[in-house]
């Protein structure tokens, strides 16, 4: 009886939303304030903003959605399957595995917690973190679309990310052998995934409310990263951008840094990576896409809250300096 | 039976974006932020996010209790927020609001002087590159030259820009037809007016301007920012060991900025 009158209730408001909406239909116009009251930069700034979003929104919602669908059907006891006990086959397998696993930088670090947790060796959690995000059919497709449906970007940011990560994941493998998360009381918890019982429309809902969720998890970072992004379109004029870093070792970490600082969503930041294609070399545009999704801000700060802050530092540099020194020996190639 | 008031406001900003992207489509202003070739997606965007909509109203009166199926979260327990209104969930709220409301209550204005200023203008392509497509480019300028004058519109812009600038020495004393608007560059040597257009490979986060400098410039009163259709003869300036395609101005007229004021290239 109850749940039924929540039913009706739930259904109330949602119509009272759905009449709303057609009220803004008719009446969007009469919003709009006048231009006089805003300065013409801020305006300016407003035009860029909304277009990166717009622009990144549709990858972000189908990102979130296949992320809903592997959280509710696929295990982890499924995906560590796949990764063999011998150290060298492990490498290659859990970077090859993250490549086929479309996950956001924001959205795998949970799930590479939840898999280190669960006996996964570091390194090869290290592997499927740095590829899930870089190398995924997504991402490709983006990058392939962003720059004018051509595919030589995307594939040298697959084929130089893949390396790069292969090489991280063997020099994590030498140097930690324990699991370096941060122990906190839930560590001492354990959790039997029974998703086989659970009929399969309740299974969709779950999964459905997954990625709304997650959409307001990761929403936020996106928002605040087409700010910034915004932010330095308006104010700052390329021509000092170029003036900071001269030649291609400054011009690649300036686009390094940029990645880092804007904290795009892989599947969105080669349409930003594609607005400097005009002035800057490639080695240095694929800098930004392939440091990106390794490591930037927001990554950083959910990496902390899991592992340990030597670990994470570690990384940090790690992956600095070697897609940095992969970058430079295979300039002349690119 | 309570409300939870976080479900809610959620549900409302999931219909608020799919009605904040059809509108946009409805009216059109989608051109003012991106490709045509790309409309497509944000459609799509649009209808998820209205499927997204109708998930969330049920969990609008569910009770706490049977929120989550925490069956699927993990042995950390879950990112799932805790309910209520904290000043965290209000912060993060808040934060997807803003392209909502920036979205609808300002004008969206169209790039103009000072952003093309800001992003730099390119007047001639710095990388020669006589490749294989020559033969193609062979093909364009014999057809070009075979016109009377040149007119660089909504199409042709983005068709002709690349060879004039590329080639500018065989189209010296050649007749162009251009619509534009009007920017003092202050990176030139001289004080001279430019006549530019933005082209948008993407959305208008990529837009990127080029033109031409009008050699003449002072002989005219041109307003800066301003629209103007002129016609003018194209010839050669040398600059830094390199020749730059300018226009010297026969006449031109005012007109309104043109309701495709960006070259879709």
């Amino acid at each position: 009886m109850r749940s039924s009158a929540n039913h009706y209730l739930s259904e109330l408001i949602g119509f009272i939303f759905l009449g709303f909406c057609m009220l803004l239909f008719f009446f969007h116009e009469g919003m709009k304030l006048s231009i006089t009251l805003f300065s013409d930069s801020l305006l300016t700034f407003n035009v860029v903003f909304i277009s990166i979003l717009l622009e990144a929104l549709p990858f972000v919602l189908i990102g979130v959605v296949i992320s809903g669908i592997i959280q509710v059907f696929v295990s982890e006891e499924q995906i560590r399957k796949f990764i063999p006990r011998n150290k060298f086959l492990a490498i290659i397998m859990s970077c090859l595995v993250g490549a086929l696993f479309p996950a956001c930088e924001c959205g795998i670090v949970p799930i590479v917690r939840r898999l280190v947790g669960k006996g996964m060796p570091l390194f090869a959690g290290v592997g499927f973190l740095l590829t899930g995000p870089l190398i995924n059919p997504i991402v490709i497709f983006s990058t392939y679309m962003a720059f004018g449906e051509d595919t030589k970007m995307a594939l040298l940011r697959m084929i130089i990310g893949l390396i790069v990560a292969l090489f991280i994941t063997a020099t994590i493998c030498i140097l930690f052998k324990n699991n370096q998360l941060k122990i906190t009381k839930d560590s001492f918890r354990s959790e039997v995934q029974e998703n086989e019982k659970q009929p399969l429309p309740t299974r969709l809902k779950a999964m459905i409310e997954h990625a709304i969720d997650e959409f307001f998890d990761m929403g936020k970072f996106l928002i605040i990263g087409a700010i910034l992004a915004a932010l330095v379109q308006t104010f700052i004029s390329t021509k000092s951008i170029l003036d900071l870093g001269e030649g291609l070792l400054g011009s690649t970490l300036v686009m390094m840094g940029l990645a880092y600082l804007l904290s795009l969503c892989s599947e969105a930041d080669a349409f930003i990576a594609a607005s400097f294609d005009h002035l800057l070399p490639n080695t240095s545009l694929l800098g930004f896409l392939i440091y990106g999704p390794m490591l930037d801000l927001k990554n950083t700060i959910m990496l902390m809250s899991v592992f340990k802050f030597r670990f994470v530092i570690t990384l940090t540099i790690l992956i600095t300096v070697t897609v940095l020194a992969v970058l430079l020996l295979a300039h002349p190639l690119i | 039976m309570t409300l939870q008031k976080r479900q809610a406001i959620k549900a409302l900003i999931l219909l608020l974006f799919a009605s904040f992207i059809f509108i946009l489509h409805k009216t059109g202003d989608i051109s003012y932020f991106i490709h045509p070739n790309y409309l497509h997606f944000s459609q799509i965007a649009s209808v998820i996010f209205l499927i997204l909509f109708f998930f969330q109203v049920p969990r609008i009166f569910r009770p706490t209790e049977d929120e989550y199926d925490h069956i699927y979260c993990g042995p950390w327990g879950c990112y799932h927020e805790e309910d209520g209104l904290s000043i965290k969930t209000m912060l993060s709220i808040g934060i997807i609001m803003i392209p909502l409301l920036s979205g609808f209550i300002m004008p969206y204005k169209i790039f103009g002087a000072d952003e093309a200023l800001k992003r730099g203008i390119q007047y001639s392509d710095l990388d020669h590159k006589l490749t294989s497509d020559d033969e193609l480019a062979l093909g364009v300028i014999k057809s070009l030259m075979r016109q009377p004058f040149i007119r660089l519109d909504d199409k042709g812009f983005s068709d002709y820009i690349g060879i004039i600038s590329e080639y500018p020495e065989v189209f010296e004393g050649k007749e162009i037809e251009m619509e534009g608007f009007i920017v003092e560059d202050q990176y030139l040597a001289k004080k001279q007016k430019v006549i530019a257009r933005f082209q948008v490979t993407h959305c208008i986060a990529d837009a990127h301007a080029s033109g031409f400098i009008l050699e003449n410039s002072n002989e005219f009163h041109l307003k800066d920012n301003s629209w103007i259709r002129m016609k003018g003869i194209l010839k050669l300036r040398k600059e830094k060991q390199q020749y730059i395609p300018v226009i010297y101005i026969n006449n031109f007229e005012e007109i309104d900025t043109p309701k495709r004021p960006y070259i879709f290239s």
